[in-house]
């Protein structure tokens, strides 16, 4: 019940005109933060990926996340291949493993880790689980406002801090200013500022148990060209998730 | 001014007619002399503008590094009979060598298809990253099979499964070092199975097995083992268009010799030398050919029009002339033609002859009227010859307005073809007069006369004096179908795939196709050059980085740093260590037997594991060789090898036992020998280098190196082609090759397209203007050329066609000539006045209806290219002409019938 009233209040907060035409950068990205970090969340998700040799699969799966994005487990539904293989990141995505069904054997992956693509698709693990990353690891500065399809946006610049281990040298946001929800996002790589790896399309956004959510995430990698896309099947906000499911042994079961 | 100059080459034709030819000849035997060293090169880079500094560092490149030109040989086949193949073929390729200027010269510098087999047996270890190193140094411990086991699976789950680093698969490197580890443990498992069986296993196959497992397999083959891919290195730069053909036929005459003793071994070649060699022969084949066959037909159309045999063979001669004196004048200007360039003498053929038909339509008809022969030269030239000059210096002009271009084949085309046109139109105006005169002569001093027969297209006439009636609905209907392919000509895409443009079924094109499958790599690659090796090893790891770039050919593969020299070579100083407390193998024993099974278990786990992670990451190399070695879960009934093994040894514990010491005994002394042959490495400096490697990466005068950038993906494809860019241009902004290439000669030649189009109308309008003096007249004579080159693109887009780096230059091209139509009808038309439509269209409309006939003829020839990108540069011209002849009746003769204010 609290949390539902947080929610409805944090809405309307979010959706009065007066205040969010003085805010700044780093208020916009907070409410981002919010708005894509829900307390707890329990999807069943569908990835499509690239292969290789330029065909098309699909994955579907489980994503359990609580503490806004500091704990997040998926767990492999289809292809029957995979049924049962799962991932489990912790402390946003610092510390990863992965657990292989059929040998019942679980891999720890290193912290860098959360660099790298996940699953072959065209998200990094950092992308997927690194919750209040935009926050904690980037400094925002607020552009100038633009239109995305028709959509009036802020536009905010995210550079990474010192120090910081974010994979990304910058970040440009376009978000909705009617809901916080990022529609657009291009990614610069960490080397060259200049050089822009891949830009995320976020659509279809319902709102669900009071929280605007995109229900369609398309990834482009503007280097290869390769695409990764990725739809909410179905999500519950108000799920009470057990501690012991973000554990080894809870990757297991 | 142009009346006196035409009727004094007419009293010149008549009265000093031999000395007009003598001379003519004279000049057109220099000409084929100078014609002589008229060059023809496929390069796509010799279209680039000479000061573009991309051409200028491809070049430059090059010229410094002849590997970075190799002649790709394919081979096909069972894997130990290419193997065998190219251990023959190579030393006979090496030999290869031609005269030149007396000279004997050795064309091929090396031949490279495996990795430096001594070096790498010296300094394999020290060529592994630390980091493999360490995870893989316990191997090297014991090298008895239950230790060896062990530590295989460990560095496995180090490497690959456990890791520290996520990308070991879902980076290209990674995942080949994968896959070659697995064919690597496949090979070894195999021949370990192999003494569980009765047959006697050889010695060679034992070694072979333990070399796989420590070195892997130096052949430059391919994922499924099927092609060997073998570079031979030229000794002479790849702008050397006559050495490069002589090289790549010598290696087909060898691989052919060699192939006789494996007939199932297919073969064939590819790359930037064997590619241009194809479309060099191609081309010229098809140029002579198509030339002489466009000459042909317009010899019979010009029969069958004037019922007559020796003036269209005089016409034919006089074209011939102008298409010589062309040459020589292509010779000493630009000095080689281009893939723009080389189908000038074709284009010639179909425009060239408009000249004399005018010349010897007007001269038929004079006769035709009693004239003499004096009276009908000079009454010729006066009445077409203002038509001629004035469209032949259009049309001339605006090709030379191509010259402002920025790429060297749109420049080289409108010097060519602009002087070509001018030229035709000299010869023509020259020599066809004196011809007919002779000829006249020689008939009057027999005492006969020549009957001409005009060619009487009648209908043109009648349709003409038809529209003029009917001009609202006529002018109606012509504005609608010029709306309704404006329309479409917006819809005209431009095909950015290269792939379309070059000659179909062409054998370089299918072995480049069959390479890039096999290889999963497009053989077209990008070359950095630094002078440092510091600079080589920042621009290789950036590289690494990017996930289309499949491979990266650097120096520094073979030559770590200092620091990591020294970090392994104390790790090779411990495996050093190692192998030396375990000179003998310890004997199997049954537990050692439990012991391994447990271990194969271990590693069917290991294998699945990565199959699942490649699965994920979408490798699909990698998850299909996961499948050699365990069951594929997708396909019922799927073998899983490693279980194989383990319930076979399970079946008899005994006999498993003596197999296995068996294998044991067998590979245990050469195993640890070639390991530690491995483990005392002379420190690696580019001096030490065998020469095998430094001269793939290092300059002609060893002063700067160059690493080569292989792309994934097919470069063919526009959208793989500018992502490849984009990385490159973050890799280093000097990087070169053809790749970086394509992508600026498509955006310069589209500008250039552009810029030419505009340049060539606004001429043609000055032009006009200043032949008229009079807006109205000048408008009359462009509208329907405009009309004509709109129904022309959105005839294109209706029959499925699109725009293409070559066939581009066609619009500024179709400008200069359809404008001739209508310029040879006003001229008419300010002669005869209104109202005189049929008398118009009868005579000169005929004459430019057979000019377009012949000009059709000649750019339709073009459309038999092999070449498709020349091909459908004849197609779009072909269409060009015919609407804007049409467009040029369809508007003109209803405005002739209307036209009131020309006096007559």
């Amino acid at each position: 019940m609290r949390q539902k009233t947080a929610i409805i209040f944090f809405t309307l907060w979010a959706l009065s005109p007066t205040l969010a035409q003085e805010l700044t950068g780093d208020q916009i990205i907070e409410r981002v933060d919010e708005i894509m970090n829900p307390q707890q969340m329990q999807a069943e998700m569908t990835m499509i990926i690239e292969t290789s040799s330029g065909e098309l699969r699909e994955f579907v799966y489980q994503s359990y996340s609580k503490n806004h994005g500091e704990k997040n487990l998926m767990r492999y539904l289809k292809p029957s291949k995979l049924r049962g293989n799962g991932t489990l990141m912790l402390n946003y995505s610092d510390d990863i493993w992965a657990y292989f069904h059929k040998t019942k054997r679980v891999r720890k992956l290193a912290e860098h880790a959360k660099r790298q693509k996940m699953e072959g698709s065209d998200f990094s693990y950092e992308d997927m689980g690194s919750g209040n990353a935009f926050v904690m690891d980037y400094a925002a500065e607020r552009l100038e406002d633009e239109k995305v399809e028709g959509i009036d946006c802020y536009v905010v610049e995210l550079t990474r801090k010192e120090n910081s281990d974010a994979g990304y040298s910058r970040l440009i946001m376009w978000v909705d200013k009617s809901n916080f929800v990022p529609l657009m996002l291009d990614y610069y790589d960490l080397k060259d500022a200049e050089l822009k790896l891949k830009y995320l399309t976020m659509s279809d956004v319902e709102v669900i148990q009071g929280i605007p959510t995109p229900k369609r995430m398309v990834m482009t990698n503007t280097l290869d060209n390769s695409q990764t896309m990725m739809e909410i099947n179905s999500v519950n906000y108000e799920v009470d998730l057990d501690d012991n499911l973000f554990t080894e042994r809870g990757l297991r079961e | 001014m142009r009346e006196k100059l035409l009727r004094n080459l007419a009293r010149l034709a008549y009265r000093y007619p031999w000395w007009i030819l003598g001379i003519a000849g004279i000049v057109t035997i220099l000409s084929i002399l100078i014609s002589q060293n008229l060059e023809l090169s496929m390069r796509w880079s010799d279209l680039m503008p000479e000061n573009d500094p991309r051409s200028i560092e491809f070049n430059r490149v090059l010229e410094k590094y002849k590997s970075a030109s190799s002649i790709m040989i394919v081979l096909k086949g069972d894997e130990q009979h290419i193997k065998a193949f190219a251990e023959e073929a190579a030393l006979s390729i090496t030999e290869i060598s031609a005269s030149f200027n007396g000279e004997e010269e050795e064309l091929i510098k090396r031949v490279t298809y495996k990795e430096d087999e001594d070096f790498l047996r010296r300094n394999g270890l020290m060529l592994t990253k630390t980091k493999d190193l360490e995870n893989s140094k316990d191997m090297f411990s014991d090298v008895s099979l239950l230790p060896l086991m062990t530590h295989i699976n460990d560095n496995l789950e180090r490497t690959y499964i456990y890791s520290d680093d996520e990308e070991k698969l879902s980076n290209r490197e990674k995942s080949d070092n994968a896959i070659h580890y697995l064919d690597g443990l496949k090979y070894w498992l195999q021949t370990m199975e192999s003494y569980t069986e009765d047959t006697e296993v050889s010695r060679d196959r034992v070694l072979s097995a333990a070399d796989r497992l420590l070195i892997g397999d130096l052949h430059f083959i391919s994922y499924d083992h099927s092609m060997l891919m073998m570079l031979a290195q030229p000794s002479f730069p790849v702008t050397d268009a006559e050495r490069g053909k002589i090289a790549c036929d010598s290696i087909e005459a060898i691989l052919a010799d060699v192939g006789q003793k494996y007939p199932g071994v297919e073969t064939g070649l590819t790359g930037m030398l064997a590619l241009a060699r194809d479309e060099l022969v191609a081309v010229q084949s098809d140029m002579n050919y198509l030339s002489f066959v466009a000459l042909f037909l317009i010899l019979v159309l010009f029969i069958v029009s004037f019922r007559m045999w020796v003036a269209p063979l005089f016409a034919v001669a006089v074209l011939i002339v102008g298409v010589v004196w062309t040459m020589a004048f292509a010779t000493l200007t630009v000095g080689t033609l281009n893939i723009m360039t080389a189908m000038f003498a074709v284009i010639l053929v179909g425009l060239g002859i408009d000249f004399s038909v005018h010349i010897i339509s007007g001269f038929a008809e004079n006769r035709g009227k009693g004239m003499n022969i004096l009276k009908s030269a000079e009454q010729t030239l006066l009445k077409a010859g203002p038509g001629i000059t004035t469209g032949g210096l259009t049309t001339g002009i605006a090709f030379l307005t191509l010259m402002i271009s920025d790429s060297r084949g749109m420049h080289d085309f409108g010097l060519i073809a602009g002087g070509g046109v001018i030229i035709c139109m000299v010869a023509a105006l020259m020599l066809l007069p004196p011809f007919l005169v002779i000829r006249e002569r020689r008939q009057e001093r027999r005492g006969r006369s020549t009957t001409y027969h005009p060619p009487e297209f009648r209908f043109i006439g009648a349709v003409a004096e038809t529209f003029a009636r009917g001009r609202v609905v006529v002018l109606a209907v012509m504005i609608l179908l010029t709306g309704f392919f404006a329309y479409h000509t917006f819809q005209l895409a431009f095909d950015y795939d290269m792939l379309n443009i070059e000659p179909k079924d062409m054998a370089s094109v299918i072995w480049y196709d069959s390479l890039m499958a096999a290889y999963d790599m497009s053989p077209d690659y990008a070359l950095v050059t630094s002078s440092s090796l510091d600079s080589m090893r920042i621009i290789a790891h950036r590289a690494k980085d990017f996930p289309n770039i499949a491979w990266v050919d650097a120096i520094t593969e073979y030559l770590p740093t200092n620091q990591d020299q020294a970090e392994r070579g104390e790790i090779i100083a411990e495996i050093r260590t190692e192998l030396e407390k375990h000179p003998t193998a310890t004997e199997i024993s049954t537990s050692d037997l439990d012991a391994i099974l447990d271990e194969l278990h271990r590693l069917w786990m290991n294998v699945v594991e990565m199959s699942d992670m490649a699965f994920q990451a979408g490798q699909d190399r990698l998850e299909g060789k996961t499948y050699e070695l365990s069951a594929n879960p997708e396909i019922a009934g799927s073998p899983d090898y490693i279980q194989g093994i383990i319930e076979k040894l399970k079946e008899d514990p005994t006999a498993a036992l003596n197999a296995l010491n068996r294998f044991q005994e067998d590979y245990f002394i050469y195993f640890r020998k070639t390991a530690l042959g491995m483990t005392a490495p002379e420190p690696i400096s580019l001096e030490t280098l065998p020469e095998s490697i430094t001269s793939r990466y290092l300059s002609d005068d060893g002063e700067t190196y160059l690493v080569s950038l292989f792309p994934e993906q097919d470069l063919w494809n526009m959208d793989n082609l500018e992502a490849f860019d984009r990385q490159l241009r973050s890799i280093s902004p000097r990087a070169t090759g053809t790749p970086p290439l394509f992508l600026a000669m498509i955006e310069i030649i589209g500008n250039d397209g552009k810029r030419a189009t505009i340049l060539a109308f606004i001429t043609i309008l000055v032009l006009l203007f200043l032949d008229f003096r009079r807006i109205d007249l000048t408008l009359m004579a462009v509208i329907p050329l405009v009309a004509g080159t709109l129904w022309m693109a959105g005839l294109l887009h209706l029959t499925g066609q699109k725009l293409n780096v070559v066939n581009i230059e066609a619009i500024p091209l179709i400008l200069g000539i359809g404008i001739d139509y209508g310029v040879h009808l006003i001229h008419r038309f300010r002669i005869e006045g209104r109202d005189r439509v049929k008398v118009i269209f009868s005579s000169t409309g005929k004459a430019i209806m057979l000019s377009a006939l012949t000009t059709m003829i000649g750019f339709g020839s073009l459309s038999f290219m092999t070449h498709r990108g020349m091909a459908s540069m004849g197609v779009l011209l072909f269409i060009g002409v015919g609407t804007c002849f049409l467009t040029a009746l369809g508007l003109l003769a209803p405005v002739f019938g209307k036209e009131r204010t020309v006096n007559r």
